[in-house]
């Protein structure tokens, strides 16, 4: 049992493409019984590619012979500093759906910006976690914005059927925004009603759609626990639910954030640095309501890891709300910068 | 066209099968690609306020590249759409589509990245915005921007950057489309959706969200039969020890029908 890495990127990595890496981890030649695979992104340019997760079973042809984890990561010179194009990134174009398939159980995707606002009408959704895969995923530190000119159900991240209150599934720190098209029904985060049990931690979503019919935060199963998340600026209702999932800390601009320490109602331009389109910025500002209104989480599910990379258990911070840990810059290690008015 | 097809099954279906097109790269991202890797921020440096200097390569790239300029005019910033020429000034109070922005905080946040792109001089700094994927606009122009300062010439970036180990462990080919006149032809490049579609999957037919994948991808090279059309023996294509690379010249490149077929309509499925 070993971590095998692998780089992935156009300029003398390993691999050229994600969907390489990942036809790749049945191979033999690369992986043993157990391993877990580990596939490391680089910002060398942009990656245009759908991709299904379901590999590093039979390894080799040998039934019994798995993979015990795969994980597609970006290296830390490549990651994204909360914003678009700052990062390792996919720019999808084709026309694929969903875009980003997790279709087997202990894979994790993190830090990957997946754009896909010049991709074609069929990509509705951008992350999926697929049926019946229920144990050991985590989607963490992900921005995924925009979509093409589709034609409705268009979905940010998605977690469909399957298990039941013993799933182990999390989605936390990630940046979801622009989930939006002409038609109805929009979703930045979703729990189908037979999703079985996700955790959705520190997640700030923002900008799903424009008509009633579009959600933020729509979950729809009784197992589902959502605490420090934000959305904000949806079309319909920030959070829309049933089964009475669980849910604490979490902030709305409309009045659906309901439970402990829900921050309901908030003006969403004391929030974020920048929801101006295409330069949108969405850690919080100095002043915003999410600032120390956060749960304590500890480690659960990475959700201690914030959108910049800071270790909120760690460093023993007041946790905020959303993706976002604010420290309020010191003198030292302050970029100058010059304001006149 | 480039593809790279995968070499041994993962498993019965939904796994790779044999000869499956993993990824198809059209001629207008394999430019694109490249002109990103040259106009990589790291190629550049900064100048002495910290920021990206105007007028460089690496700024008219991202003119080229993207929908919006935004510069900073006081503690507001000024937004153009580079394709309508539309402007509007945003600050910290709403507009009416709700869109505001903390210039200060936006800027001392980005300027820590040493990947940054954030150009010109304090007090009127400028960044682009919002990622143009109309390749067949957006290359002739950034091209011409690389052609014009530096040494790197577009006809001498038109291969996908296949790695060592991709060489090993799958065949990586080109193909080629054909103009037709009268009874002779000439080779073209493959574009749009019959790129795209060779690296589809295929899904059940179901008015549902949810359409169970019936396989991983759709389209598949039977490299096992073409082995002087692709000037490999099919052991070496499937020893990864060994290193094929099995593309050539255009004026040599197979049709993408002798190189491809579709599963559904070869009654595989």
């Amino acid at each position: 049992m070993a971590t095998v890495t692998k780089t992935i990127g156009t300029s003398s990595r390993d691999y050229s493409t994600i969907a390489a890496w990942e036809a790749d981890l049945s191979s033999a030649s690369i992986y043993s019984n157990n391993d877990d695979a580990v596939g490391v992104c680089y910002n060398d340019s942009a990656f245009d590619e759908a991709v299904v997760i379901n590999g590093g079973n039979s390894i080799g042809g040998s039934a019994g012979t798995d993979l015990s984890s795969r994980k597609l990561t970006v290296h830390a010179d490549s990651k994204h500093d909360g914003t678009a194009g700052s990062g390792a990134r996919n720019v999808y174009t084709g026309s694929t759906n969903p875009v980003l398939k997790i279709a087997i159980n202990n894979t994790t995707v993190e830090w990957l910006e997946y754009d896909c606002s010049g991709a074609g009408a069929a990509s509705r959704q951008l992350v999926v976690v697929d049926n019946d895969v229920i144990t050991g995923i985590y989607i963490n530190n992900m921005i995924v914005h925009g979509v093409g000119n589709t034609t409705g159900n268009t979905m940010g991240i998605v977690v469909a059927n399957g298990g039941n209150a013993s799933n182990t599934r999390y989605l936390t720190n990630n940046i979801v925004y622009d989930i939006s098209d002409a038609s109805t029904a929009n979703f930045g985060m979703f729990c189908t009603n037979n999703s079985g049990k996700s955790e959705l931690y520190n997640n700030t979503i923002h900008g799903t759609g424009t008509n009633t019919g579009d959600f933020g935060l729509y979950i729809l199963n009784g197992n589902v626990i959502f605490k420090n998340n934000i959305s904000m600026a949806s079309g319909g209702k920030d959070i829309e639910e049933s089964g009475s999932p669980t849910e604490e800390y979490n902030m709305t601009s409309d009045a659906t954030a309901s439970g402990t320490g829900a921050q309901a109602s908030k003006t969403t331009a004391d929030q974020f640095v920048s929801v101006t389109g295409g330069s949108e910025d969405l850690h919080i500002k100095s002043g915003s309501d999410a600032i120390d209104n956060g749960v304590d989480l500890g480690t659960t599910g990475n959700s201690n890891t914030d959108i910049n990379g800071r270790d909120r258990d760690a460093q023993g911070d007041t946790w905020d709300i959303g993706a976002h840990e604010l420290v309020e810059d010191s003198a030292a290690g302050t970029a100058f910068i010059m304001f006149v008015d | 066209m480039e593809l790279i097809v995968k070499v041994k099954s993962d498993g019965s279906n939904p796994y790779y099968q044999d000869g499956d097109v993993v990824q198809a790269m059209s001629l207008d991202y394999i430019n694109f690609v490249h002109a990103e890797m040259i106009c990589h921020p790291s190629n550049f440096g900064f100048s002495t306020n910290g920021t990206r200097d105007l007028g460089t390569l690496l700024e008219k790239f991202q003119q080229a590249t993207h929908v919006y300029k935004f510069q900073r005019v006081g503690k507001r910033v000024r937004r153009t759409n580079l394709i309508t020429a539309e402007e509007e000034m945003i600050g910290k109070t709403p507009n009416e589509n709700g869109e505001s922005i903390d210039v200060y905080q936006y800027l001392t946040r980005r300027l820590k990245n040493p990947n940054h792109k954030i150009f010109g001089l304090s007090g009127s700094e400028l960044w682009y915005g919002k990622a143009r994927t109309d390749f067949e606009v957006l290359l002739p122009v950034a091209w011409n921007h690389i052609e014009t300062e530096s040494d790197n010439l577009q006809d001498n970036h038109n291969n996908w950057p296949f790695t060592d180990l991709e060489k090993r462990h799958f065949v990586c080919i080109n193909t080629s489309g054909r103009n037709y006149d009268g009874d002779s032809f000439t080779r073209v490049e493959l574009s749009g959706d019959t790129v795209t579609t060779r690296s589809m999957p295929v899904l059940e037919d179901s008015e549902d969200d949810e359409q169970p994948m019936l396989a991983k991808r759709k389209w598949f090279v039977p490299y096992w039969d073409l082995s002087s059309e692709l000037g490999n023996s099919v052991d070496d294509l499937r020893n990864s020890d060994h290193m094929c690379d099995c593309r050539k010249p255009m004026n040599e490149r197979e049709h993408i029908d002798i190189l491809t077929y579709d599963k559904v309509a070869e009654g595989l499925l």
